[in-house]
C-alpha cells in the first residue's frame, strides 16, 4: 500500500484503470437497471413501489461506505502520514454526501405512499440525517480553512469522531422500536427477500459501487493536479 | 412495462431524482478534471 501513496504511480494505475471501471459501471447499471424495472416481481404487500428499493439501498449503502473509507484513510493519513490519504478521504466525501442525500429523498419518496407520510423522526432516518449533517460539516472544513495542513488534521478528527453513526444507523432497527423495516440482506439466517429481487438488488449495489470507485479515482485525479498547480504557484510566489 | 401505470408516479419520481443527482455529480467531477488538467497543462507550457 505503501508503493500507491506515491502520487506518480497512482495517478498512472488510476489512468490504465479507469476507461476499464467506466465500461464496467455502465454494464452494471444496464444489466442492474434491467432487473430492477423488468424481471423483478412487484412485491405482495408493497406493490410497484417496491422498486424504489433498487435505488434506495444501494444509495444508502454507498453513503455509508463513502463515510467509512473516509474514516479509514482519516486514520491512515494519522497513523502512516500517507500522502494520499487526506486527499483519498477528502475526495470521497462530497460523493458520499450526494449518496447520502439520494437515500433520504428516495427514502422519503418510498416512504409517502408505505407509510403515509414524507419523513418521521424514526430511529433509521434520524442517524442516517446525521450522517448527512457529518458529511456537511466534513466538507465546510475543507472549504472554511485555507491552510491546507490545519484543514486535514480537523477533517481528519470530524471523519474519525463521526464514523461512531456508522454502527447507529447499522442497528438502529435492532436496538429501538423503528418504522423502518429490519435488515433483509445482511441478517443471520441469510436473505429474507425473492431471488429475481436479490438479483436485481445485488447488481444495482455493484453498480453503485463501480460509480463510487470511477467518480472516486476521477477526483483523486483532479485533487493531485491541484495539489501541483498550489506547489507551482508557491513556488513562483517564492522564486519572485 | 405495465408497473408504470400503477404507482402514482413514486418509482418515476424516485428513479429521476437518482439518476438526475447522479448524473450532475459526474458531471461536476469530470468538469473539475478536465478545468484542473487544463490549467496545469498552461502552466507547463
Amino acid at each position: 500500500m505503501q508503493k500507491f501513496a506515491n502520487p506518480t504511480l497512482f495517478l498512472n494505475l488510476a489512468n490504465a484503470v479507469l476507461p476499464y471501471l467506466i465500461a464496467i459501471t455502465a454494464v452494471l447499471f444496464t444489466l442492474g437497471l434491467y432487473g430492477a424495472l423488468v424481471t423483478s416481481p412487484a412485491d405482495y404487500q408493497q406493490g410497484e413501489t417496491v422498486r424504489i428499493m433498487y435505488v434506495h439501498v444501494p444509495a444508502s449503502w454507498i453513503g455509508m461506505f463513502a463515510y467509512g473509507f473516509m474514516a479509514f484513510f482519516s486514520a491512515v493519513a494519522l497513523i502512516f502520514r500517507h500522502p494520499l490519504a487526506d486527499a483519498a478521504a477528502k475526495t470521497a466525501a462530497p460523493i458520499g454526501a450526494v449518496f447520502c442525500f439520494l437515500a433520504l429523498a428516495t427514502g422519503s419518496i418510498w416512504g409517502k405512499p408505505m407509510w403515509g407520510t414524507w419523513w418521521v423522526w424514526d430511529a433509521r432516518l434520524t442517524s442516517m440525517f446525521i450522517l448527512m449533517l457529518l458529511y456537511l460539516g466534513y466538507i465546510a472544513v475543507w472549504q472554511a480553512i485555507e491552510e491546507p495542513f490545519l484543514a486535514a488534521a480537523i477533517a481528519r478528527i470530524v471523519a474519525l469522531v463521526g464514523s461512531i453513526i456508522l454502527p447507529i444507523i447499522k442497528f438502529s432497527v435492532d436496538w429501538w422500536n423503528t418504522l423502518h423495516q429490519p435488515a433483509s440482506v445482511f441478517k443471520m439466517g441469510g436473505p429474507a427477500i425473492e431471488t429475481r429481487m436479490l438479483a436485481a438488488l445485488l447488481t444495482m449495489a455493484l453498480a453503485y459501487t463501480a460509480l463510487f470507485l470511477t467518480l472516486h479515482l476521477i477526483s483523486m485525479r483532479t485533487e493531485i493536479a491541484k495539489r501541483k498547480l498550489r506547489q507551482s504557484r508557491l513556488f513562483e510566489i517564492r522564486g519572485n | 412495462m405495465d408497473w408504470a401505470a400503477h404507482n402514482a408516479g413514486f418509482v418515476e419520481a424516485a428513479y429521476a431524482i437518482s439518476a438526475f443527482c447522479i448524473i450532475a455529480l459526474a458531471f461536476w467531477i469530470w468538469r473539475q478534471d478536465r478545468l484542473t488538467a487544463r490549467l496545469l497543462k498552461n502552466l507547463k507550457n
